[in-house]
């Protein structure tokens, strides 16, 4: 510790000693439970009440004591569920659930009761204090949680878009709506990240204030947060060898995009990336006019300018960027489907690890064939997946 | 639970706040700055304890995980109340009003007076990093864990906590640590 240190410590130390006496604090933290749950108490009678009189209403409680009404929406579109502060975006034919947990209840949303109180798709508020973080927040295959005002957002669904779209959903009140429907792999300042969109805010928004940032440091020199305007959020990580900044519209955006950042081997790149990454100048994956369509035992398929079949010789049928691997790293391959046996289901995107990094793998029936595709990035193996026909 | 298993919960409960409770109180008033909303704070966040005392008994470090409510409900109250605050550029001399010298420290009062009042007036996140590190002496990854932000944007909030206070003190140069 420097002297300042220590002078700091001293004094907010001393200062402590005026705090208020304790007693009475038992008693005290008792009577608000007491009101609280009176109050709770009081919103399930309305709650029961409206369901009686007006079925089509849908009320979104979430839990806790600050829930509030949602709009009923059309069918088929989204609806924005609210939480005290906190707001999210789920399909419009989700529906809250009470789950109980040994006695222990919570309102989760989902498409029925059993997916969300097993917690196999779902999204729910958790009161910030008391959430248990294991990791820091993002998307860690097709589970994960962000922050938004007052509260821990988690969600977890059948597929990496969903879950990444219900959390990056996740705001405060005074946040913007985030559209997380679109995502674009970015590659730049010698990092990949993925990022919404027009950072989930439409073509028309102004995304000057946004950026992502690799700053060389040392890990104990952490460079200054960036959050240059009060309507932003920063995020700050260490990474490889280099400090990743992320300024972006909403707390949850700032960590999703956080949790996909990748630095690419060998680059010494630093600097920014600010604005829309959907100008064309960073590079997005995704099926582009870049992207060249191959047909092989009838099956039709999209993938991305570098890749190109490969000469595999007794190895099989093998796409790939990389003309010396041949079934390693990132590939697409053909697998006869009555021979088949994978361990996920079809489109599911599953996590794996290959020589210290972390591989994304998904496959879809096509004709007589399973389609199987790996990539460093599980967005391009989403994209690739989807142009399978 | 039978009657008598509650009665042993609430027993508990008062039992761990009597004893905690004080440490509670102290930290709740370095994050806030004042008597009234340390008591506002601590109450609501052992209130909201209370319900599932059974649980968080159990956890293996009761103290951290309490301290952690402390800690949201202080964040929480400050976004309740929307304030907007900047770092503090300089120290208004007035923020410095009813401060008294306290336990020795080699500190004069005046500076003092300055250091508390210049910590007060940084943003909650930054302050909030400062005291977790300085008064409550955590490493950077506990309070990247209380706080459930990187460990990152703990440094990088400490850091810039740090500069701002040695500027508002009059003091530059590179950190000794």
């Amino acid at each position: 510790m420097s002297d300042f240190d220590e002078r700091l410590s001293a004094v907010l130390t001393a200062e402590a000693e005026h705090a208020p006496p304790v007693a009475g604090l038992a008693r005290e933290a008792r009577r608000r439970h007491v009101v609280r749950r009176r109050r709770r108490v009081a919103a399930g009678t309305v709650t029961a009440a409206l369901v009686v009189a007006a079925p089509v209403a849908l009320l979104a409680v979430g839990g806790g004591d600050d829930a509030d009404v949602a709009n009923d929406p059309p069918a088929g579109a989204w609806r924005t569920v609210t939480h005290g502060d906190a707001r999210a975006d789920i399909p419009g034919d989700w529906t809250d659930h009470t789950c109980d947990f040994d006695g222990f209840t919570a309102e989760v949303y989902g498409p029925d009761e059993k997916a969300a109180c097993q917690f196999e798709s779902y999204l729910a508020f958790y009161g910030s204090a008391t959430f248990d973080a294991r990791r820091p927040p993002g998307i860690f295959g097709k589970q994960g949680y962000v922050y938004a005002g007052d509260f821990a957002v988690s969600a977890a669904t059948e597929t990496v878009g969903l879950t990444r779209r219900l959390l990056a959903s996740a705001r405060s009140e005074s946040d913007p709506p985030i559209d997380g429907s679109e995502w674009q792999t970015v590659g730049a300042v010698g990092l990949r990240y993925d990022v919404p969109a027009f950072w989930g805010l439409g073509p028309d928004a102004d995304l000057s204030n946004y950026a992502v940032c690799a700053v060389t440091g040392d890990r104990d020199a952490p460079p200054t947060e960036r959050e240059d305007e009060p309507a932003t959020y920063g995020s700050t990580s260490f990474v490889a060898d280099r400090w990743i900044q992320v300024v972006a519209p909403t707390q949850a955006l700032a960590d999703l995009v956080t949790s996909t950042v990748r630095v690419e081997p060998r680059s010494d790149d630093v600097g920014c990336v600010s604005g829309s990454a959907s100008d064309g100048d960073e590079g997005t994956s995704g099926p582009t006019d870049d992207w060249q369509r191959f047909a092989v035992e009838g099956v039709r398929f999209d993938v991305p300018d570098p890749w190109r079949e490969l000469d595999c010789p007794g190895s099989g049928i093998y796409f790939g960027p990389d003309p010396n691997r041949c079934g390693r790293n990132d590939y697409l391959t053909f697998y006869a489907r009555a021979w088949f046996d994978p361990a996920m289901g079809p489109a599911e995107i599953v996590s794996g690890h290959e020589g210290g990094d972390t591989l994304w793998a998904g496959y879809v029936f096509a004709g007589d064939w399973a389609v199987y595709v790996r990539t460093y990035d599980p967005q391009l193996t989403q994209d690739i997946l989807a142009t399978v026909r | 639970m039978d009657e008598l298993g509650a009665r042993q919960a609430l027993s508990s409960f008062d039992d761990w706040v009597a004893a905690r409770g004080p440490a509670l109180l102290r930290l709740a008033y370095v994050l806030t700055g004042n008597a009234a909303d340390a008591e506002d704070v601590v109450q609501d966040a052992l209130s909201r304890a209370l319900p599932r005392w059974d649980r968080i008994a159990h956890a293996d470090d009761v103290d951290a995980y309490v301290r952690r409510m402390v800690v949201n409900a202080h964040t929480s109250w400050w976004r309740k109340f929307r304030r907007r605050e900047s770092p503090a550029a300089e120290v208004r001399p007035d923020g410095a009003d009813g401060v008294v010298a306290g336990p020795g420290e080699g500190l004069g009062s005046d500076e003092r007076a300055r250091l508390w009042a210049a910590c007060q007036a940084l943003p909650v996140d930054q302050r909030t990093a400062v005291v977790l590190r300085y008064y409550e002496q955590l490493d950077y990854d506990e309070i990247a864990a209380l706080t459930g932000v990187r460990e990152g944007t703990v440094r990088s909030r400490v850091s810039r906590g740090i500069a701002v206070l040695r500027e508002s003190m009059g003091e530059t140069g590179e950190r000794d640590e």
